[in-house]
């Protein structure tokens, strides 16, 4: 019975401050990231939990200062912000330390006229406004600084009127800061020191998460896994991290602070890159990263080997260049000890475009990303199958439109699609609906991908880099038909597998596809060619030398 | 380091303002008026300048007020200056003062008072701050001692203006950072703020008391004013602080 009473009162409050507008949500799960954890909405949260444990629903109102400054809510149970919703505002009390009612409705007689919340009015009108809320100017300009500012003005007479100070701007300091509260979170979470710092976007299954993984995997084994950091600092998202080597260190900067601003990141990176003062900062496609060497490159020198990955131009749909290769290459290559990428295709492609001079040409090494998954012999029965596999995250970077044109060329094949969506609308729909196109969602890694009974694996995209899918499906025993884009075209010819020149040609994409099957022979022989190419440049033993034996990657000798 | 042979030494700190500096002169000697008035205070008055320009030392040269102490350094770095001033102090207390800072006349007197009642692990700034010039407002100074301030508001600013009074013996124990420019480092007001808020020393304002700031030639009076990180987008940083560094390995949770 008591619990039913006490639920009833909860919802009763929560729909109560709902209404009142004073809740601000942004607020308090930024202030309080606990309550993503907690299996409550942020005002249940606060109403149920946050309230008594001192949390403040938005920032002028003070649960603690509430109930210390109002004896006569002591002991009582009512929600203070509950208690100034329907009393206290009305009766001059005060939300917080800051927040002065009387002053406010006194000094605002604007405000006072509407009848309305006075906190209300301040936190959807007056903070905007630069209403002020406490009498720091008027303490400010009492008549004996009054007097002494004469006193200065017959010393300096381009001071203003005394009288205008009243009307002048009123700025404070802040008194926290989102940004500060992250990096001392971070400080705390990596109290132990590390050697080398691999900086991401986020670490989701694609090209560069696995990149970053190999690298995570290298230094941990050529030091500990206590030397390496990974730090992910522009966006949420983590589903690969199960992925990482063992005891290897892993913080998203959104996990330990959410709210931050892109400008919060780059200091807060900055700060710990000072501060640390790793021996190797690895940036590994987070624009974040490139913004911070951009402009702190002189801070991190002398203590610090700047490195970087940047893997193609990324091209939007005018065909226009787009991308960090765009963006940052250019601006950051003189100030970086290495720049990896994973084909020759963009190092050339980089040179030419900015005219690169032989000392940042050599900066550029090209390292492939290695094949860990287990190699399969091909398939001979998968010539007489009329099922192809894609694997991508279903973005149009990766062309679905050019799947779904070469789908609808084939009505007699299946497309056995994996990879999460990562677009909507029409374009998505018209997937969805697509007879010979099976969706089958994320998946974990290329292990859970079918091998059997598929026929061939088709890659399509706009721009590519290193090409893992492929190489992976590679590894998997089935032939491959793809564009000569980025490393496709290392790897891809008419030995090892099926090039489509005519990159948008859904016709020339089938047409591979029927070649390919025609003569179930042929596509053995090119699956294990393409094998054997892999397994000698593209193995665990030539990334390990390649990154390994680079001085500035500060790596000891392998064990023996 | 001197002994304590006066109640106060004033530091004006001057970075090549020339004649510029000489109404804040002027309102120090009026602050310096008040305080042996009040108080009966001896004070030592010194004038800090590094590498000055010519203009500067012209000035100097032809204004220097009655009793005041130059101290010159010569190494391209204001902070060099401020610490051999603070080193050669013979008063009890420090109080600094930048040259386009002008102080009330009861800022000595008041700051004083203030801080022979605390214990020696305060500093006191202005509880306000009139700027003008490039830009008018009134700035209020936080006090690290209310509830409502968090330390992690020191990685986006430094709150206080320049101005500040304390015990000598902290800026002896605490001096200023050199200014490494070329690596991109400086603030050294915010970053001396962060190595003594790391000491828990703690930043207080003195009830009653202002000072005026002229912002010219692009100077800004209060680093937080101007954004987020001291230069908005810029790309200068404090240099490496205890504030911020990891805890030690024993101490870590």
């Amino acid at each position: 019975m008591k619990r039913v009473l006490s639920t009833i009162k909860h919802q009763k409050e929560i729909k109560l401050i709902k209404e009142s507008g004073l809740f601000d949500e942004h607020y308090y799960v930024t202030h309080y990231p606990e309550v993503k954890q907690s299996g409550l909405t942020p005002i249940e949260h606060y109403v149920k939990i946050g309230s008594a444990a001192g949390m403040k629903p938005n920032a002028y109102f003070d649960d603690a200062f509430y109930r210390d400054s109002n004896p006569d809510l002591k002991g009582s149970s009512a929600n203070p912000l509950v208690h100034f919703i329907k009393y206290g505002a009305r009766e001059g009390r005060d939300p917080s330390r800051s927040f002065k009612t009387r002053f406010y409705l006194e000094r605002h007689p604007d405000v006072a006229r509407t009848g309305v919340n006075p906190l209300w009015h301040f936190l959807n009108y007056g903070l905007s406004e630069q209403r002020e809320i406490d009498n720091a100017r008027d303490t400010a300009l009492g008549p004996e600084n009054q007097a002494l500012y004469r006193e200065l003005q017959d010393i300096e007479p381009l001071l203003p009127p005394f009288e205008n100070l009243r009307y002048v701007p009123l700025l404070r300091a802040p008194t926290e800061s989102l940004a500060g509260r992250a990096y001392f979170k971070l400080r705390e979470a990596l109290s132990k020191p590390f050697s080398h710092l691999l900086v991401l976007r986020w670490l989701i299954h694609g090209g560069a998460s696995t990149l970053a993984m190999y690298h995570a995997r290298l230094i941990a084994e050529r030091l500990s896994p206590d030397s390496v950091v990974v730090l992910l600092v522009d966006d949420p998202g983590n589903s690969a991290a199960h992925l990482l080597p063992h005891g290897v260190r892993m913080v998203a900067l959104d996990d330990l602070q959410p709210g931050l601003t892109g400008e919060d990141r780059v200091q807060v990176l900055a700060r710990l890159i000072i501060e640390a003062q790793p021996q190797v900062v690895h940036n590994i496609e987070s624009d974040i990263g490139w913004r911070a060497i951009e402009r702190y490159h002189r801070q991190f020198s002398g203590t610090t080997a700047l490195i970087g990955s940047i893997f193609m131009f990324c091209y939007n749909e005018a065909g226009i260049k787009v991308g960090n290769a765009v963006q940052y290459l250019n601006s950051c290559l003189d100030h970086l000890d290495i720049l990896f990428t994973d084909n020759h295709d963009f190092k050339r492609e980089a040179c030419k475009s900015y005219a690169l001079e032989k000392h940042n040409q050599d900066k550029m090494v090209v390292v492939y990303t290695p094949i860990l998954s287990r190699f399969y012999p091909p398939d001979p029965d998968g010539a007489s199958s009329k099922r192809i596999l894609w694997s991508s995250r279903l973005h149009p970077d990766k062309r679905p439109d050019l799947l779904l044109a070469i789908a609808r060329c084939m009505p007699d094949f299946t497309f056995e699609v994996y990879g999460g969506a990562a677009m909507s609308g029409p374009e998505l729909e018209a997937i969805e609906k697509q007879a010979n196109i099976r969706l089958h969602g994320p998946y974990r890694s290329s292990e859970d991908l079918p091998r059997a009974g598929i026929a061939a694996y088709l890659h399509t995209a706009r721009h590519e880099g290193g090409a893992i899918t492929l190489k992976e499906a590679l590894a998997a025993g089935l032939p491959v038909i793809g564009p000569p884009i980025g490393l496709i075209s290392e790897i891809v010819n008419p030995d090892t597998g099926w090039l489509v020149t005519r990159v948008d040609d859904p016709a020339a994409y089938a047409a591979a596809i029927r070649d390919c099957l025609s003569d179930p022979d042929e596509r053995v022989r090119r699956v294990c060619n393409g094998q054997e190419l892999l397994k000698k440049e593209h193995s665990w033993e030539s990334f390990e030398r390649a990154v390994g034996n680079l001085p500035a990657y500060r790596l000891p000798p392998r064990r023996s | 380091m001197s002994s304590s042979t006066k109640d106060i030494t004033v530091i004006l700190v001057c970075r090549n303002q020339g004649r510029f500096v000489h109404q804040s002169v002027r309102s120090v000697e009026a602050a310096i008026a008040r305080a042996a008035a009040d108080h009966g205070a001896t004070v030592e008055w010194m004038i800090a300048s590094d590498t000055p320009s010519p203009e500067t030392e012209e000035y100097l040269k032809n204004n220097l007020p009655g009793g005041a102490v130059q101290v010159l350094t010569g190494e391209g770095d204001i902070s060099a200056a401020r610490n051999r001033a603070a080193q050669e102090a013979q008063g009890k207390f420090i109080a600094f003062v930048g040259g386009d800072d002008l102080v009330a006349a009861n800022w000595l007197s008041r700051a004083y008072d203030e801080c022979s009642r605390s214990d020696g692990k305060r500093v006191f700034h202005p509880a306000s701050v009139v700027v003008f010039g490039d830009r008018r407002l009134l700035f209020i100074t936080p006090d690290q001692e209310h509830p409502d301030f968090s330390v992690d508001a020191l990685f986006a600013g430094n709150p206080w203006p320049s101005i500040v009074f304390a015990r000598a013996e902290i800026f002896r124990a605490h001096p200023f950072s050199p200014a490494d420019r070329g690596r991109g480092f400086g603030h050294q007001e915010w970053h001396w703020v962060c190595e003594t808020t790391a000491e828990h020393i703690l930043h207080k304002p003195v009830p009653g008391t202002f000072s005026c700031c002229h912002e010219r030639f692009g100077h800004s009076c209060i680093p937080t004013l101007a954004g987020g990180t001291g230069e908005p987008g810029g790309s200068v940083l404090i240099p490496p602080s205890k504030l911020f560094q990891p805890l030690p390995a024993h101490l870590a949770v």
